[in-house]
């Protein structure tokens, strides 16, 4: 069992330190794993977050832990939260998989989806850095047959 | 479909892609991992979906794949994120289109299932725009007697069954084998009635007792171990329309003191007193109304609306109004448990 820490200190990946409530931190179920299997010593390492990234994810948790927050002013946040360059909102979804943070991922994801599904296939390629590995003729072949979606 | 059989042997996880991961260092944009890409095209409306399997080989051989369309699928169903994208169905514009001579036999999972007057069935999925009509059952239609139709998911067979009533002969179809076969008949003195309502692995019906037409029940079928099975209903044994109101069984009924319209729900269904009235409508249908009653929904107005073959009264709840309703001017998307759009493949998969 985990001995009553009361905070912890997380350490990402470019060397910065946050001191968390644990209460707070253990909305990440990375984290609430870690605590419970008692093995956290003094510094929790987050290796895959950057400290810009954290500093967003440390101010999402805060709001959402606030004592007698109203549904309404949550909404407002969220709506407000996710409205970032898509840059950010891409480090946000891999640090919310990361720490594990179901309720922040699907939000997220769901900011993607209102984003993307009225995009172009060329658009999603350059959102999210594909390459377009068909040849012209395959690809004319795969647009042919759902053809009226495109229009 | 060519590509989608050509690429289902790779790996859904693009090596490729996993290279670029750990190869690319660009930090604002890293690689996103398989499983968020598919976090987030689970939620995507279908048509995006079908535009999206262009983008490479990877995103088409993950948006062909049977395990994504079904966690697509149970995204659509449970969280009824299609009640965003419903201005992108085009469900409403191909029901109001559709020949006079198809009639509806139910829904599961974006397939719909369509009889026409040639009595050809079809399996439609119109979010996709494909179908397929289902091989000749060489069941004889009998002479006085209308052929009843049901139409479901077995979900621990991942198979789309339709089943066909022909009173003293029952086969079933399966989507998998693509082929009908004899089942047995239901053991007991009833006679189906109506199109099979489609709750959770089983077909049930409102049934007749063919000695006296005045009495009714519940009939179900197990898709499954495909055993017939009696259903106790709430009260009296009088006329019944079956329906699905929340993803449950329900049943209209006319009530005896009143003549006034009761509709129940059942959630536990080998316990009879599970069955709770719903909601009363002061208004009487006549028994012959609920004889050709073929459904009742609930819209999202509130309204509660009763399908007959050919017309339609809608109820509406918020200001006790009745009133008859033209299907060509109707909009589908306002039905709950009507129909949810999905990538389901009308065709065997194997």
């Amino acid at each position: 069992m985990s001995s009553s820490t009361k905070f912890l200190t997380l350490k990402t990946c470019d060397d910065k330190k946050f001191v968390l409530d644990e209460a707070i931190a253990v909305r990440s179920q990375t984290i609430k794993n870690m605590v419970e299997d008692d093995c956290v010593s003094n510094v929790i390492p987050l290796p895959n977050v950057d400290s810009k990234t954290m500093t967003k994810v440390i101010e999402y948790w805060k709001k959402h832990s606030e004592e007698g927050i109203s549904k309404d002013m949550l909404m407002d946040f969220d709506k407000a939260f996710v409205k970032v360059h898509h840059s950010i909102l891409h480090a946000l979804i891999l640090a919310a998989n990361f720490l594990n943070d179901k309720e922040m991922l699907d939000m997220m994801c769901q900011e993607v989806v209102d984003r993307i599904k009225g995009k172009t296939p060329e658009e999603i390629r350059k959102e999210f850095d594909i390459k377009n590995d068909f040849t012209p003729e395959e690809e004319e072949e795969i647009r042919k047959e759902n053809a009226w979606a495109f229009e | 479909m060519l590509f989608a059989r050509k690429f289902n042997g790779e790996n859904l996880v693009s090596d490729e892609a996993s290279h670029q991961n750990s190869n690319r260092s660009n930090p604002a944009n890293p690689s996103m991992p398989t499983e968020i890409i598919v976090e987030i095209l689970s939620r995507l409306p279908v048509k995006s979906l079908l535009k999206f399997r262009c983008v490479s080989k990877s995103w088409l051989a993950l948006i062909s794949s049977s395990e994504f369309i079904k966690s697509h699928l149970s995204l659509s169903a449970n969280n009824k994120i299609h009640l965003r994208n419903i201005e992108e169905s085009n469900l409403d514009y191909l029901m109001k289109n559709l020949d006079i001579s198809f009639l509806f036999e139910g829904s599961v999972n974006g397939l719909i299932c369509l009889v026409n007057r040639a009595k050809n069935i079809y399996l439609w999925n119109p979010t996709i725009r494909k179908y397929k009509k289902l091989p000749d059952h060489k069941i004889e239609p009998k002479p006085l007697s209308r052929s009843i139709y049901g139409f479901g998911y077995d979900k621990i067979h991942d198979d789309y069954k339709v089943v066909l009533y022909n009173f003293d002969e029952v086969a079933m179809y399966s989507l998998k084998n693509d082929s009908w076969r004899r089942i047995d008949c239901p053991r007991n003195e009833g006679r189906l009635m109506n199109t099979g309502k489609f709750v959770n692995g089983k077909l049930y019906w409102a049934t007749t007792n063919d000695l006296d037409l005045r009495v009714w029940s519940i009939t179900s079928f197990d898709l499954t171990d495909e055993k017939w099975r009696k259903v106790e209903r709430p009260c009296g044994n009088d006329v019944l329309v079956l329906g699905v109101l929340e993803s449950n069984l329900s049943i209209m009924i006319r009530s005896n003191a009143t003549t006034n319209i009761e509709v129940w729900v059942i959630k536990e269904y080998e316990n009879k007193e599970s069955w709770m009235k719903m909601f009363t409508i002061n208004y009487t249908l006549d028994r012959v109304e609920y004889f050709i009653a073929q459904s009742f929904y609930l819209t999202k107005r509130g309204e509660f609306l009763i399908m007959f073959r050919p017309y339609n009264i809608i109820y509406d709840s918020n200001d006790n109004s009745i009133g008859c309703l033209d299907l060509r001017t109707f909009d589908f998307g306002l039905l709950t448990d009507f129909y949810i759009q999905s990538l389901v493949f009308p065709f065997s998969q194997n």
